[in-house]
């Protein structure tokens, strides 16, 4: 155990002396917790993107995911919620569920998604829209998306602070 | 129960207690075991031909190879049912976004969307399993675990006569 590491220890932890093996272990247990907390409780993220305005902003966003009633199948036609992008796994995207398995779904005609039609989501699935429908990739471009997708409900939006406010469960 | 004697029980439970989260941590990152139910698999995994009462296999499942997106065509994977969000299917990759594949009974070829692949059941005459699924897999299933006398690696081959065309550049940049 060399000094050079117990003087890094007592650097970041205080007096306590630590060895590097215990803050490595600490580190893990912390970051373990860190990860259940993350996952299956709250967790913060920066929204990206046009297609939720006006509820959320291009850039710069912060918002609170709680991930409770997605694993306990609460969530409700109106929440926002981040799920898997059905085509880039990689990717998540924040939309809001505009109806639940069973439910119809009207489509507004557009230019290049196709005329107006109504779409009943079939079981097991979502459909996501943006906010933002002008300018918002969701489930009328690639339809309805798997409820097991579906990674956590937003409810509140911590910054910019001036516009803080609770994300609120509406169908226009 | 003396001073001394609750404080050592105390941090007795405090180390207990830290395993909650490092477990699941483990579970949900590197790899798991998983019952297996069903026999959609067969005779890959729960054969039960010669033991119809044995019990369901125990299978050790990756969960790292799947989060850093290397899936490959012939594995078995566990993903959650998009029909029933609720439940955990356990099929084999048969083909990946991109690709051409014969559909069994049925003359017709299907290309496989952008997003998605194919995935089937080892077993035959459960036709219902083979489903055009989304990538939402939770894990590889690497090994079996129980029952003892068919502990090993479980294979990743894909069916003969099936894949008509590859897209070589399934997955190949991971930009993600």
């Amino acid at each position: 155990m060399s000094t050079r590491f117990s003087r890094a220890g007592r650097w970041l932890f205080g007096s306590h002396p630590q060895s590097l093996q215990e803050t490595a272990t600490t580190v893990l247990k912390y970051g373990c917790l860190a990860y259940v907390v993350r996952t299956y409780g709250v967790g913060a993220t920066f929204c990206v993107g046009p297609s939720m305005l006006p509820t959320f902003n291009s850039f710069g966003d912060i918002v609170l995911f709680e991930h409770v009633s997605a694993y306990t199948n609460r969530i409700q036609a109106g929440d926002v919620v981040i799920a898997r992008s059905p085509q880039n796994p990689g990717n998540l995207v924040c939309k809001r569920v505009l109806g639940l398995e069973g439910d119809f779904v009207k489509v507004a005609a557009s230019t290049y998604l196709g005329p107006a039609r109504t779409v009943q989501v079939p079981a097991g699935h979502v459909w996501l829209q943006g906010d933002n429908a002008l300018n918002s990739t969701d489930s009328r471009s690639y339809g309805p998306v798997p409820y097991a997708l579906i990674e956590g409900r937003a409810f509140l939006k911590v910054w910019p602070a001036t516009q803080a406010s609770w994300v609120k469960r509406q169908l226009s | 129960m003396s001073a001394a004697a609750s404080r050592v029980w105390i941090s007795k439970l405090k180390a207990a207690a830290w395993a909650v989260p490092v477990t699941i941590c483990f579970n949900d990152v590197i790899a798991g075991p998983f019952l297996i139910a069903g026999s959609s698999m067969q005779p890959t995994l729960n054969p039960k031909s010669e033991d119809p009462s044995a019990s369901d296999d125990v299978v050790l499942v990756q969960k790292w190879t799947v989060r850093l997106q290397r899936y490959c065509r012939g594995d078995v994977v566990v993903l959650r049912s998009p029909t029933e969000p609720d439940i955990y299917i356990v099929k084999r990759i048969i083909g990946l976004e991109g690709d051409w594949l014969s559909v069994p009974g049925q003359l017709e070829i299907e290309k496989i969307p952008k997003g998605c692949c194919w995935v089937e059941g080892d077993n035959a005459r459960e036709s219902h399993d083979s489903l055009n699924n989304d990538r939402f897999g939770s894990g590889r299933v690497s090994h079996v675990l129980w029952p003892l006398s068919r502990i090993g690696r479980v294979s990743s081959s894909v069916p003969p006569g099936r894949l008509l065309a590859k897209n070589e550049t399934a997955f190949q940049h991971s930009e993600y």
